[in-house]
């Protein structure tokens, strides 16, 4: 996906304000990483490394206190709600009730409100108060340089966990793990089962991946880990499962059950470093059981996915 | 000759008035059952498949016979609108297609509006339900005049068409 990704969520923005995000200059809106919208306040543009607000003259500006910033409606507010659900709600209310929609291109639109709950659970989210538009970036082979690193002697994949920050680019470094696999770029091709619980990795819509997850990828999307890992290893024969975020003891069993199936398993979790992630008591037992034979340390040192270090744990040493 | 073949024109001209009068009332009724078959088509899809809304009227226009246009219109308002909600489209469409509803009939079919689109999956469904009583509702009223009034039509063609080449003659 190229710089002008953001593009592509202007059709969901109201046109008063599409028309002023549009008049700016394309190298303004280079690194655009989310829209924040939030009615009675300024529309908010974050980038990677910085913030800027929009005023009413189609301009920039990173001074809370100026002068003409560009206010968003309530009706803007709720004109933006519907063009992101299709002016459907009904048929968005799981997506809803988790608190984000998928858009085309992959791209994502968390939602904040007032929560409706059902049982103890949240049913729906209504009178949205908030909306963060998240730009997804799918960086055509960032996870090249790290596939020699995942496999054996024999070129077998090895079971491998992603550490990373947030936003440092665990995800997009999945996702692109998916596609040279599956695709067989620098190995034969594999059979990825890919469980997509959040719908970030493949960002599923209308049963279409909006994101490049290979050839041989099967997506189970919006399912828990655990059973979506457990669901692909009964019916699809993944030589290989990707999913993100790991940490309940359900993952652990389906992990463990993975194993025992011959498969490897490529996942993720959030924290800085090893010792961080030992935290974790799920974590921490499988890695005292040798279930990862890679650990990758992701940073954004240099940009989002940056790799930091790649090693065998248990003492092996570093790998790269 | 001449005064036999105006006769017979009159005539024609009288029941052929009569007719349309009826086909009128036989159509107000057709119009209104493929109405409630387009609620029902949209009924299904967006509550039962779940499809965008813009789709789910298509669906219906396709199911909607005669009612076709109110549901067309809905949809290309929808589909052109700037974050419009198709409570707002079906107003219009409700709007651009006065000439087909009597004012009973337009306030049942507006009932559909309320949270079309903008709603939960069961509040739109409850809106739809009560669009399709009340459109149940002016159906027998349409039904009953029908019943009424298109035999006397038809018979007052035949009747009015003799009547007047009586006088004439």
């Amino acid at each position: 996906m190229c710089d002008t990704a953001y593009q592509q969520i202007f059709p969901y923005l109201p046109q008063s304000l599409r028309n002023l995000l549009e008049a700016l200059p394309p190298e303004q809106l280079r690194g655009l990483e989310e829209i924040r919208l939030k009615p009675g306040l300024p529309v908010l543009l974050r980038f990677d490394e910085s913030e800027a607000l929009l005023t009413s003259a189609g301009n920039l500006t990173s001074d809370q206190t100026a002068e003409g910033l560009r206010l968003l409606s309530p009706d803007e507010m709720r004109r933006t709600v519907l063009l992101l659900a299709d002016s459907s709600l009904y048929a968005f209310e799981e997506e809803l009730r988790r608190g984000y929609i998928t858009l085309n291109g992959g791209h994502r639109a968390g939602l904040t409100g007032r929560a409706v709950l059902a049982q103890g659970a949240i049913r729906t989210i209504k009178e949205i108060s908030g909306i963060n538009i998240r730009i997804a970036r799918h960086i055509a082979g960032v996870a090249l340089p790290l596939l020699p690193c995942l496999v054996d002697a024999q070129a077998r994949l090895l079971p491998t966990l992603i550490i990373s920050p947030p936003r440092a680019g665990k995800t997009t470094m999945l996702r692109d793990l998916a596609r040279l696999l599956s695709d067989g770029v620098g190995i034969p091709p594999l059979r990825v089962g890919l469980v997509d619980e959040r719908s970030e990795l493949a960002a599923m819509r209308n049963g279409i991946a909006q994101l490049p997850v290979g050839l041989r990828t099967d997506v189970m999307d919006g399912c828990p880990k655990a059973e979506g890992m457990l669901l692909l290893l009964r019916s699809m024969s993944p030589d290989v499962l990707i999913t993100d975020e790991i940490g309940r003891s359900e993952d652990a069993t389906a992990l463990r059950e993975a194993a025992h199936a011959g498969v490897a398993v490529i996942a993720s979790a959030h924290g800085c470093d090893e010792a961080e992630i030992r935290l974790r008591p799920v974590l921490a037992g499988l890695l005292a059981e040798n279930a990862f034979r890679r650990i990758v340390i992701l940073s954004r040192r240099h940009g989002p996915g940056t790799i930091e270090r790649v090693y065998a744990p248990g003492g092996e040493g570093d790998i790269a | 000759m001449i005064v036999l073949t105006g006769g017979l024109l009159i005539l024609i001209a009288c029941v052929g008035a009569g007719r349309y009068a009826a086909a009128l009332l036989r159509e107000r009724c057709r119009r209104l059952l493929d109405a409630d078959a387009g609620l029902l088509a949209l009924s299904r899809e967006t509550g039962y498949l779940a499809v965008p809304l813009a789709d789910g009227l298509a669906t219906a226009a396709q199911e909607a016979g005669r009612a076709a246009a109110l549901f067309q219109t809905a949809q290309d308002t929808l589909r052109r609108g700037d974050g419009i909600s198709g409570g707002e489209a079906w107003m219009y469409a409700l709007q651009q297609t006065a000439q087909l509803w009597t004012d009973n009939e337009a306030a049942a079919l507006s009932a559909v509006a309320a949270g079309l689109g903008a709603a939960d999956a069961e509040t739109q469904k409850k809106h739809l339900v009560l669009a399709r009583q009340r459109l149940a509702g002016c159906y027998r009223v349409a039904a009953d005049a029908e019943a009424r009034y298109g035999k006397l039509w038809r018979s007052m063609g035949w009747a009015g068409g003799a009547v007047l080449i009586l006088l004439l003659i």
